[in-house]
């Protein structure tokens, strides 16, 4: 299941006789059999060794079949398949509450202003009367923008137009007359749509907001020691924090290779996604976050 | 005082200086309510132990940990004297000024004290010691890796047949 032979290029620097810094490139390759070489347990906070620690926060394979069953009762399925690791399900009971707890949230809903029942898919607009609705509570990103499976790879443009479809619809001057409950709806509304499209427009958000909707979202406040990312990162920080701010020639040299690093990370983490290894995608986000940082310093600087 | 907020931290840059600065611009006019702790602005204006120490140096550990949450690294090495003691430490952070202040503060507790007083240090001590508030306490965990992190790569530099004394301390941990 897991990508085979996955490569994420590293750049390195040398400092050449003139001390001119020049940019070799250095494969690190991560085979999926020889994971523990380059691997940090995400989760486990003291963990520094090569071991392969499954998380701890890595919902138990029961938990989340219910939450994905409780999701597509919702018209909200995952094309991303459940994640089955070796970790015994800590709690059986705990399994089957949650299961219950998904089942029970679905609730007829109907139209405010009509009656009319409304199915998931209806979330804006009453279909029968075209009142705009409230906005749903748990209503995920994804159905906001029309899709009903969560996805990492995405068409731009389409969901912008999708994106200003909807708020051209829901724009307030299109309820300058209407009644203040359906301009507070209106509001709502739109506030969602913006949020959705916010994170789902993202690589970084985007990649997160999935992972964190399959339970690999808790481990983010864990510390990490993998030596290669952090040493490659150290330097690279160090590299635009030492240049002056004047020499925009390196500067946008460094932002240069930067780009194609994050566009390649961003390409692993498209396979990883489509080919469901949640756990290499969790890593490859981490990496691509430390990969924003180091643009993010360097744009500063420029 | 807008003349400080407007100085950078020429030695520590990070995406944190600017934000540092404008925070407490802000509090000057009285626009935010959001403010650091004098000892978080303190450690953060002039950080303590800020540089870099020859990592290969048998006598040098050198702990490297990150935050994936929000992509800080920090660098926290010890420099250890024959008889165990913590004679000089510093640090390289990128990231908010909190885990500046955290791994500035973890410097200059640790100096002068033996290697084994160190892994007592716990990261609600330095938040204690800076006020953070509960978003930043991951901040100092992240220093509390740290410190770990550097003893126990001079542990692991020391089981490689360094001094006897050493050999028997490291055997006796």
């Amino acid at each position: 299941m897991r990508a085979q032979g996955a490569r994420l290029l590293f750049l390195a620097h040398q400092t050449t006789a003139e001390g001119v810094q020049s940019i070799q490139a250095r494969s690190w390759i991560a085979a999926s059999s020889d994971r523990a070489a380059w691997l940090w347990p995400i989760g486990c906070r003291h963990s520094s060794t090569a071991s392969v620690a499954a998380p701890p926060a890595l919902y138990p394979a029961a938990v989340q079949h219910a939450i994905a069953r409780g999701s597509s009762a919702r018209g909200i399925s995952s094309s991303i398949p459940a994640q089955h690791n070796a970790e015994p399900a800590h709690n059986d009971a705990a399994a089957a509450a949650a299961a219950e707890a998904c089942d029970g949230q679905q609730q007829e809903r109907t139209c405010w202003q009509c009656g009319h029942s409304l199915t998931t898919h209806d979330l804006f607009f009453c279909p029968e009367c075209d009142s705009v609705q409230p906005a749903g509570i748990d209503v995920q990103h994804f159905p906001i923008l029309g899709m009903d499976q969560p996805q990492f790879e995405l068409d731009l443009r389409d969901l912008e137009r999708r994106y200003k479809a909807l708020q051209i619809r829901l724009h307030p001057d299109k309820f300058a007359t209407a009644s203040s409950l359906e301009q507070e709806y209106a509001q709502q509304q739109a506030a969602a749509i913006n949020q959705a499209y916010d994170v789902l427009k993202r690589p970084l958000r985007r990649a997160h907001y999935i992972l964190s909707q399959r339970g690999f979202g808790a481990c983010e406040g864990m510390t990490i020691t993998d030596p290669e990312l952090l040493m490659y990162v150290m330097e690279a920080r160090e590299e635009v924090e030492g240049t002056p701010a004047n020499d925009t020639a390196r500067l946008q040299a460094l932002l240069d290779t930067n780009q194609s690093l994050e566009q390649r990370c961003i390409q692993e983490l498209s396979a990883a996604f489509a080919a469901g290894d949640l756990q290499h995608a969790a890593e490859l986000t981490t990496q691509l976050r430390y990969i924003c940082r180091i643009r993010e310093a360097i744009v500063e600087k420029m | 005082m807008l003349a400080f907020a407007s100085k950078t931290c020429g030695v520590v840059a990070s995406t944190s200086g600017r934000s540092l600065a404008q925070d407490l611009a802000r509090v000057v006019t009285g626009v935010s309510s959001r403010s650091y702790h004098k000892n978080v602005v303190d450690h953060y204006d002039k950080p303590r132990n800020v540089g870099s120490f020859d990592k290969t140096d048998p006598n040098v550990g050198t702990g490297l940990v990150g935050a994936p949450a929000c992509g800080d690294v920090m660098k926290l090495q010890i420099k250890v004297d024959a008889d165990g003691n913590i004679v000089d430490s510093c640090f390289k952070t990128f990231g908010c000024g909190s885990a500046i202040a955290s791994s500035s503060v973890a410097t200059e507790w640790i100096k002068g004290k033996p290697v084994e007083d160190v892994m007592t240090i716990k990261n609600s001590d330095i938040a204690k010691h800076l006020s953070l508030p509960p978003v930043k306490l991951h901040c100092s965990m992240l220093a509390e890796d740290a410190i770990k992190a550097a003893v126990k790569d001079w542990k692991a530099k020391q089981g490689k047949g360094e001094s006897p004394k050493l050999q028997a301390q490291a055997a006796s941990t």
